[in-house]
């Protein structure tokens, strides 16, 4: 069996960090820098935007930690994507985080959704005269807001608080289901932010307790919406008004449109779709919009009651964002006697 | 009423040929409609949650636990802990200890210029050989142990151009040269091995 003196290193560079570095954007440059323990003697290796490669610089007793770093040219700016630490004797682990979203550039669900931790865990020794760092290793869960505008770009790690830590001390799979999310936050429909889940080596001999692997899920609000420009007390007799939409908090993959059907509101009617009341989002972060609709006489055919909903369809399924009931009464009625003189 | 709505969904998807999901799965799927979260819903969830973190379940952290071992590398940048050359609109980043010497003539390129495009090593100093010479250095020479000679020494000095330290062509750091005593044995910086799956 052949003896690498070199350490593997998986550098898939599709992934990103919050919303910013898009993955596959030329203003965007990427660095593996391996650092040496415990002098931090540092070396960087030349790297692709995605692949497979060796480092040719063989690992000091105390072992390296790995960085994958992405640099943008304006402002310039560095993202430290992903770190490692290999040792000797140190467990391997992997963490993966999804939800029922299936986007997978960064795994990300809705304020009101489950996600789940995946923890794999290997190289845990069963020799109780091993090392600490050899016989277990700590899991970190911090939570963190995105504030006021921002949506991960500027957003300080530095500041999430630690949630919860505990230990892992046998080797294998760890599966951890969140039914929802514990972002900071004062309206549980609204937070947005992120929960980055780490496992960490021990300390050992002149090296400090050490990331080995992490992931995190963004957290997305739920999207909200009003309705203006008709309400129960509108009585339509001529052409339908002018209704404004506001959409708010629209997830980044959904589809979102207004339907009406007649009679008075019951949970899971289809309807006819609102011409120009539609609004597709594919992107990576919510988005807001302010429709008007008009003209919109033809879906309304008929006197009577009728009720308007805003349904928007993610990966999560269908929700109703808001309804509202109003009257039509189109018919002209004439009162009047027919008289004839002779 | 289904079929004019199932024929401007269909439309509508063609149009926008990027959707993630169609509206006929959208349509498949009222069924299941419900109306949106609401906050003391979701209060009434997260207090259930916060009473068995899967986290804690695991039982109480070994080693510290009075620290967060990720603050160090929270604050990390890749930037401020390495060295930048900038010429001519591209600019690149190397360990700053790599940089063994900078003549007083070349001094301005060791700086940041805005707005100039990000290069790997690889390809910055290919197109800026003339004024960056790289010099290969050992592991232990990197690591302090072991002294450049005498003719090495002075021909980084006496250089024109900048000298980079290298390590199998890529920018490696040259820590200060450690006292005698302070060296480990050859037997203990063995490099670590590793059994290939």
């Amino acid at each position: 069996m052949k003896l690498l003196s070199l350490i593997y290193f998986l550098a898939v560079f599709s992934l990103a960090f919050g919303s910013a570095p898009a993955s596959a954007d030329d203003n965007y440059t990427f660095f593996v820098r391996q650092v040496q323990m415990p002098d931090e003697l540092e070396w960087d290796m030349d790297v692709t935007q995605q692949g497979t490669d060796q480092s040719a610089l063989p690992i000091n007793p105390n072992g390296a930690r790995f960085e994958l770093w992405t640099v943008k040219s304006t402002p310039l700016t560095s993202y430290l994507l992903d770190t490692t630490y290999v040792n000797s004797y140190i467990p391997v682990s992997t963490v993966s985080i999804t939800s029922g979203d299936p986007y997978e550039v960064i795994p990300r669900t809705r304020a009101d959704q489950p996600f789940t931790v995946t923890i794999d865990v290997s190289g845990l020794s069963s020799d109780p005269s091993a090392p600490a760092a050899a016989l277990s290793v700590k899991l970190l869960r911090h939570v963190q807001a995105y504030l006021g505008n921002d949506n991960g770009q500027a957003v300080n790690r530095g500041l999430a608080t630690l949630l919860s830590q505990g230990s892992i001390d046998s080797n294998g799979r760890q599966e951890l289901t969140y039914a929802v999310n514990a972002i900071p936050g004062g309206d549980r429909t609204k937070v947005k932010g992120e929960e980055r889940f780490s496992v960490f080596s021990l300390a050992d001999y002149q090296s400090p307790e050490s990331q080995l692997d992490s992931d995190f899920i963004q957290i997305w609000p739920v999207a909200s919406s009003s309705i203006g420009g008709i309400d129960a007390s509108t009585l339509i007799k001529a052409r339908a008004p002018q209704v404004t939409l506001n959409l708010v908090d629209l997830y980044p993959d959904s589809y979102t449109y207004a339907q009406v059907y007649q009679g008075p509101q019951v949970l899971g009617t289809e309807g006819e779709i609102v011409p120009g009341s539609a609004l597709l989002v594919d992107g990576t972060i919510p988005r807001d919009a302010i429709l008007t609709i008009e003209d919109w006489d033809d879906v309304i055919k008929e006197d009577g009651e009728w009720t308007l909903e805003i349904l928007t369809t993610t990966p999560f399924g269908i929700d109703r964002l808001e309804h509202t009931s109003f009257n039509v009464e189109r018919t002209i009625r004439v009162n009047g006697a027919i008289t004839s003189v002779e | 009423m289904k079929n004019s709505s199932t024929a401007l969904n269909l439309l509508f998807s063609a149009l926008f040929g990027l959707a993630s999901f169609t509206t006929a799965q959208a349509q498949n799927s009222l069924a299941g409609m419900r109306d949106v979260a609401k906050h003391d819903d979701l209060s009434r969830k997260l207090r259930m949650a916060n009473q068995s973190d899967p986290i804690r379940d695991l039982g109480p952290p070994a080693g510290k636990s009075d620290e967060d071992p990720s603050l160090p590398m929270a604050e990390r940048d890749l930037v401020k802990s390495s060295a930048v050359f900038s010429y001519r609109g591209y600019l690149t980043l190397v360990p700053k200890r790599a940089v063994l010497h900078v003549p007083p003539a070349l001094e301005g390129r060791l700086a940041i210029v805005n707005g100039a495009k990000v290069q790997t090593w690889k390809n910055f100093h290919q197109s800026n050989r003339g004024w960056i010479r790289t010099m290969e250095v050992s592991r232990e020479q990197a690591l302090g142990h072991v002294a450049f000679s005498e003719e090495a020494a002075k021909a980084i000095s006496d250089s024109s151009v900048v000298v980079v330290a290298t390590y199998k062509g890529g920018p490696i750091s040259v820590l200060p040269l450690k006292e005698e005593d302070q060296v480990p044995s050859r037997d203990d910086m063995k490099p670590i091995t590793f059994q290939k799956q």
